[in-house]
């Protein structure tokens, strides 16, 4: 049972992370970022926590990484520095890439 | 000050260590302890028969908190009462007197005692610490305080052959629900699911009422602290024990879990063997 369903919620994971990355792209665009990071973060957080459950141990540490970047950002309103734009983006792609050495 | 309220027996009625109270184990304000082995199997067993408190102090007992702090911190007890139990602690083979090879904190100034202030740093030593701190706390937070805490029920339960026992899974990743939902089955026991607030609300009021809770915190319109709060104060559901299975996982989430009444607070990712014991262990199923 358990690998039927560790197939199914890897199968499912792109669907996840085209989620991420339109949530990502609004806030680089600007548009309400204090919600948006949340949003964010909640999807974040629910991938650390069952990719794990589901054997895909490197999806789950890259998204612990990535929720402990985004939750600081939680509820900040304004234009967020580039310093941080470039961090929270390279361990968004550090979570996509996660999938294939799971 | 009523010393008699410390005596162990009266403090802890359940807890079977004995002590000589002429022959007690130093414990200072600026000591820190940190849990032994066997502390940490308690935490991390999915089955413990620890007390509240005890289990409360084990969790502040990080390595870093002085017993000063751990007291600032407690929510539930005393000075004194953090003082005693930790002595019983010690004698029980639960915590330890933290060795720098404990501390996962850069902080060392307990270390040089109260009044004596470590000298100051120099600028260059300001800025390496500085990198130091940056570098560490992003992976103490990475690597989290993950725990499978359960307590054991007081009683036995006996079940009647061919009855299945409600539990209700609250969790808002549906392929993690499903997989809960069919290991649950498979265990003999008999899943209910609810995905957010109005799923919760129709869940807990559907008779018969769950005989257990697996309560996830993050959800999408609702709090699961909130939630367990809820439900200790309505006089109905207040007897239903709670097992908060979460992704929360930092010590200021597990007390809040276990402070408002969990019974069990189990961090994702989660290993099959240790949920399923977790709630064997608290519905008094072994």
């Amino acid at each position: 049972m358990l690998a039927e369903m560790h197939a199914e919620y890897r199968l499912a994971l792109p669907l996840k992370f085209a989620e991420m990355e339109s949530l990502w792209q609004r806030v680089e665009a600007g548009e309400a970022p204090a919600v948006l990071f949340a949003e964010l973060n909640r999807v974040v957080h629910t991938i650390a926590g069952s990719a794990g459950t589901f054997g895909l141990t490197a999806v789950s540490v890259a998204a612990r990484a990535l929720e402990v970047a985004l939750t600081p950002l939680c509820g900040v309103e304004g234009p967020m520095p580039a310093k941080d734009a470039d961090h929270i983006g390279s361990l968004l792609e550090a979570l996509k890439q996660s999938a294939n050495m799971s | 000050m009523n010393f008699e309220a410390l005596r162990p027996d009266v403090f802890l009625p359940h807890c079977h260590v004995t002590m000589d109270p002429k022959e007690r184990i130093p414990v200072y304000p600026l000591d820190v302890y940190v849990a032994t082995d066997k502390g940490e199997a308690e935490l991390k067993g999915g089955s413990t028969s620890l007390q509240p408190k005890e289990l409360e102090l084990l969790v502040l007992a990080d390595g870093r908190a002085s017993v000063a702090e751990i007291t600032a911190r407690a929510k539930s007890f005393s000075g004194e009462e953090v003082t005693t139990l930790l002595r019983l602690m010690i004698q029980k083979g639960l915590v330890k007197t933290a060795s720098i090879a404990d501390e996962d904190s850069l902080d060392f100034t307990y270390f040089f005692g109260a009044g004596k202030p470590a000298p100051e740093l120099s600028a260059k030593d300001r800025e390496r610490a500085g990198k130091e701190a940056e570098a560490g706390t992003p992976a103490l937070l990475r690597y989290g305080y993950y725990v499978s805490i359960a307590r054991r029920a007081a009683q036995p339960r006996g079940q009647a052959k061919n009855s299945r026992i409600s539990v209700l899974i609250i969790e808002d990743e549906l392929p993690l629900a499903k997989f809960l939902g069919q290991l649950l089955g498979m265990e003999g026991f008999d899943p209910r699911i609810a995905k957010n607030r109005e799923e919760i609300v129709t869940e807990l009021r559907r008779l018969p009422s769950p005989e257990l809770v697996l309560l996830d915190v993050v959800l999408p319109d609702a709090d699961g602290f909130d939630v367990l709060m809820r439900m200790k104060q309505h006089p109905h559901l207040k007897a239903v024990p709670v097992i908060m299975l979460t992704g929360k996982t930092n010590r200021e989430s597990v007390m809040r879990g276990l402070l408002g009444g969990a019974d069990g607070y189990i961090t994702k990712p989660f290993e099959i063997d240790i949920l399923i014991k977790g709630i064997k262990s608290v519905l008094g199923l072994v």
